[in-house]
């Protein structure tokens, strides 16, 4: 019940919204009833539109992240390692991730035209940065005892890796992979938008379009649960790999 | 630096009189730096262009300028009675770099076409952009700077206080939580298609979705902060008569004010992303819209352009901010690395 | 270490009466018994040490006597009056200095005056405190500059600024290191001396106990019961070689069920 309870709120905004557009204080072409949404989400549902444009918006969404963070990955662990790899990358990284991502769309659209690579490339580089910055610190950070140790024990290089700097690091990953999963989404949305043909942006755009404002609330929310569901993967994924972590050992 | 005090260990060691004027080292950067910016000068203006460029002679020149400068600096110091400021003396392998760079860069565009043509602008074109489009250029910057800080002081203001009512009070946490945990997972751009329509103006979208952008991280770790104040640091002040009023203004907020500022960079880097998008959708100003218009001619010299001036003021509103930390927390300097 | 320099406005210390206090904690529905029937007075002026094994609910007594929480069954009284809730007449010293990180030594010694209105009028107090307890020079430095025993002093001058009329000591020199604390010990009882504030002391170290106090209350398990009531008829200062603090000593030990050890 006390679980419950603080879910009254939405659904009471939801009340109040479905009545205000009852009694046409609110206007469909500002904001649908829910109602009309459920209505379009089932239309858009049987037609089978929805179906085919969420699975190439998730195939984007993650072999674009799949690129970017493996990247970024590789590179953060490089430079975690390496001094000489960081002082000549880590600088003009540092400057080129000030530009945020989504500014250089209408270049983007310009080298590669709107075809899947421009997509692609606008969500790997969105996603490179958070993994980078944090894979870098998360090894810098690393219990430099522990690598004494190692060390100590005799521990080869590759063991030192694979024992102690990558679960050390693992925590700082994982907040990059969530972090990322964040833009990846949001650079989805805007590439989708922009310059697409298929898509759950280019549906939310395409109904702006012909003023179907209930399809673009259906589109948010989809996007909202995908967020949600890739989030709360990453989060079960970061339970069960750091459950030797005391900040994720909850009740 | 303690290399004043060396030399004059040395002067008193070798038996001459000390000489004030050869305080520190010859600056050979310096002097390396002049000279490369001499080579660029003579590449972009001696070497035939690959196509009319209106701007290499200024570009020529404003590179040999430089080398005179350099060279001014540090053979200067050595003649006349003059120390070259230590912040130019830490930039000088930078100079040198740059000069480097811009020459390579030269060669292998406007000179030589090596990288594909109309994808990559050379720097006088570059340059052009911004002699001859500079207003235009200066109105855009101005409008994102006005759009931007309009909404991210909303959102931050916004999102500090629900989050410090949120993290103060259990009740309004309670009732707040589903309502974050709702919105929270929906990226700030997903309501672009909707706020457009929602709002009067494109204008008023636009801030509504900046500060909702801003708002959101500010909000979050504001009420993290807030909740994960030290319980002995309340007890300290209710034991010595602390009124609510004084718990939160003078040990809630200070306390959680490292963790807002952690909400505040990252709203601040949203919030950016969201006013590109914004511009380009929306709002017909600010430098979204002019990468934009530039899409639109092909104009790949104003995108670069653009794209330069955009890193720069990004990265001016973030060391702004990074001031601001440091001068605020100050007292967390050796207690937490940054 | 000590300046000569006394606080003229010492009060009078408090008398405390805790009747028939039990406690318990409510964790996860189970109901968990912490302190059954402790009866105890405090006179005006003494030095009174709460002795027990851990976790047996010596600081939570200290806390309902702070005000800081109410005890389940039971009052406590200070000079006659019910406690009810925090004030500036009883302040805590904590095992931890507790400072504000983010205010200067000498702006969290204003803590109390602060947060009262007074900081204005009685501004000269907190300079005054920074003195006695030997900290003059480091009143602009921040707390992470200090050491574990100078932010303990800080904590103790942040609770004399207040003038209290009754000083709760939780473990105040639990986690210093053995020379610091011994320092201290001799530190804290002449202050107490000349001042004449009441103090009770929660402590786990016998000697601390005995070096210091009027009186060892000894508790004994969770839910702790007053177990003994051992009045030291000693003057101070004491020495700590005292063969009848020895005996004393032998005889708590025992009654904390360490006497094997002897």
């Amino acid at each position: 019940m006390k679980r419950v309870l603080p879910w009254i709120v939405p659904a009471g905004i939801l009340l109040v919204w479905q009545a205000l557009s009852q009694f046409g204080l609110l206007s469909g072409q500002v904001m649908p009833a829910p109602t009309a949404v459920a209505e379009a989400f089932w239309r858009v549902t049987r037609s089978g539109e929805l179906w085919r444009d969420i699975e190439i918006s998730t195939w984007r969404a993650f072999a674009g992240f799949a690129i970017g963070g493996g990247i970024g990955f590789a590179l953060g662990m490089l430079n975690g390692l390496s001094r000489l790899s960081e002082k000549l990358t880590d600088s003009t990284l540092q400057m080129v991730r000030n530009i945020p991502h989504l500014a250089l769309i209408p270049l983007v659209i310009l080298w590669f035209g709107i075809g899947e690579e421009a997509k692609l490339f606008l969500v790997a580089l969105g996603v490179f940065f958070p993994i980078y910055v944090n894979t870098l610190h998360g090894v810098r950070s690393v219990d430099r005892q522990l690598l004494e140790m190692g060390r100590a024990y005799g521990m080869s290089e590759r063991a030192i890796f694979w024992r102690v700097v990558f679960p050390g690091a693992l925590p700082s990953i994982f907040v990059g992979v969530r972090y990322g999963l964040g833009i990846m989404w949001l650079t989805l949305i805007v590439a989708e938008t922009i310059s697409a043909s298929s898509g759950i942006g280019f549906m939310a755009m395409n109904a702006r379009e012909f003023m179907m404002v209930d399809v673009v609330v259906v589109s948010i929310l989809i996007y909202a649960a995908l967020g949600k569901i890739a989030d709360s993967v990453a989060r079960l994924l970061e339970r069960t790999c750091l459950a030797w972590n005391p900040v994720y050992a909850e009740v | 630096m303690s290399s004043a005090s060396l030399t004059h260990a040395e002067g008193s060691l070798v038996d001459f009189p000390p000489v004030p004027e050869s305080r520190t080292r010859f600056w050979f950067v310096g002097l390396a730096a002049a000279a490369a910016w001499f080579a660029a000068a003579m590449v972009i203006g001696g070497l035939p262009d690959i196509d009319d460029f209106e701007r290499t002679d200024l570009l020529a020149r404003i590179a040999a300028g430089l080398a005179g400068l350099l060279l001014v600096f540090s053979v200067g110091e050595r003649v006349v009675r003059f120390t070259i400021p230590a912040r130019l003396r830490r930039t000088g392998p930078w100079l040198l770099l740059l000069a480097v760079a811009l020459t390579a860069w030269e060669l292998v565009t406007a000179k030589f076409a090596i990288l594909p043509r109309p994808f990559f602008a050379s720097p006088q074109a570059l340059l052009e952009v911004f002699t001859d489009d500079y207003p235009r250029l200066g109105d855009s910057v101005w409008n994102s700077v006005r759009l931007l800080a309009g909404g991210y002081v909303i959102g931050a203001a916004a999102g500090f206080a629900l989050g410090v009512a949120i993290g103060w009070s259990r009740a309004i946490g309670y009732w707040a939580h589903p309502v974050l945990r709702l919105i929270g997972p929906l990226p700030a751009t997903a309501w672009l298609p909707i706020a457009f329509f929602a709002f009067p103006s494109s204008h008023s979208a636009s801030t509504f979705l900046i500060a909702l952008a801003t708002g959101f991280p500010v909000t979050v770790l504001t009420w993290s902060g807030v909740a994960g104040v030290n319980k002995a640091f309340y007890d300290v002040a209710r034991t010595m008569g602390a009124s609510q009023r004084f718990l939160v203004l003078k040990v809630a907020i200070p306390a959680a004010m490292p963790s807002v500022f952690v909400g505040l960079f990252m709203g601040l880097g949203a919030s950016f992303s969201v006013l590109v998008v914004a511009e380009m959708m929306g709002v017909k100003s600010g430098l979204g819209w002019y990468l934009q218009w530039a899409q639109g001619w092909a104009a790949y010299a104003n995108m670069y352009a653009a794209l330069l001036v955009m890193a720069l003021m990004c990265t001016g509103l973030i060391t702004l901010l990074f001031r601001l930390r440091d001068r605020l927390l100050a007292w967390q300097k050796g207690l937490v690395q940054w | 270490m000590v300046s000569n320099i006394v606080a003229q406005q010492t009060a009078v210390g408090a008398s405390v009466d805790v009747n028939d206090v039990s406690h318990r904690f409510d964790l996860d529905g189970k109901t968990l018994p912490v302190l059954n029937r402790v009866s105890l007075r405090i006179e005006p002026g003494e030095l009174v040490s709460l002795l027990g094994p851990s976790g047996c609910g010596k600081s939570t007594l200290l806390r309902m006597v702070a005000g800081l929480e109410t005890p389940t069954v039971g009052t406590i009284q200070a000079d006659g009056a019910r406690i009810t809730g925090p004030d500036p007449s009883r302040v805590v010293m904590f095992q931890d200095p507790t400072l504000y990180p983010w205010r200067t030594v000498k702006a969290n010694v204003s803590l109390g005056l602060e947060a009262r209105g007074l900081l204005r009028r009685q501004g000269h107090r907190v300079d005054e405190a920074l003195r006695l307890v030997g900290l003059s020079q480091f009143a602009t430095a921040y707390p992470h500059q200090l050491s574990g025993g100078m932010a303990q002093r800080v904590s103790l001058a942040r609770a004399l600024v207040n003038d209290p009329k009754l000083l709760l000591l939780d473990e105040p020199l639990g986690k210093l290191d053995s020379m610091t604390r011994i320092t201290m010990q001799q530190e804290l009882v002449s202050l107490w001396q000349r001042t004449g504030f009441t103090a009770l002391l929660v402590t786990h170290d016998v000697e601390e106990a005995l070096f210091m106090s009027n009186r060892v209350i000894v508790l004994s398990d969770r839910p702790a019961a007053i177990k003994a009531d051992i009045p030291i008829d000693l003057p101070f200062p004491r020495h700590r070689g005292d063969p009848r603090l020895a005996d004393l000593r032998r005889r708590i030990l025992g009654l904390l069920g360490l006497d094997a050890d002897w």
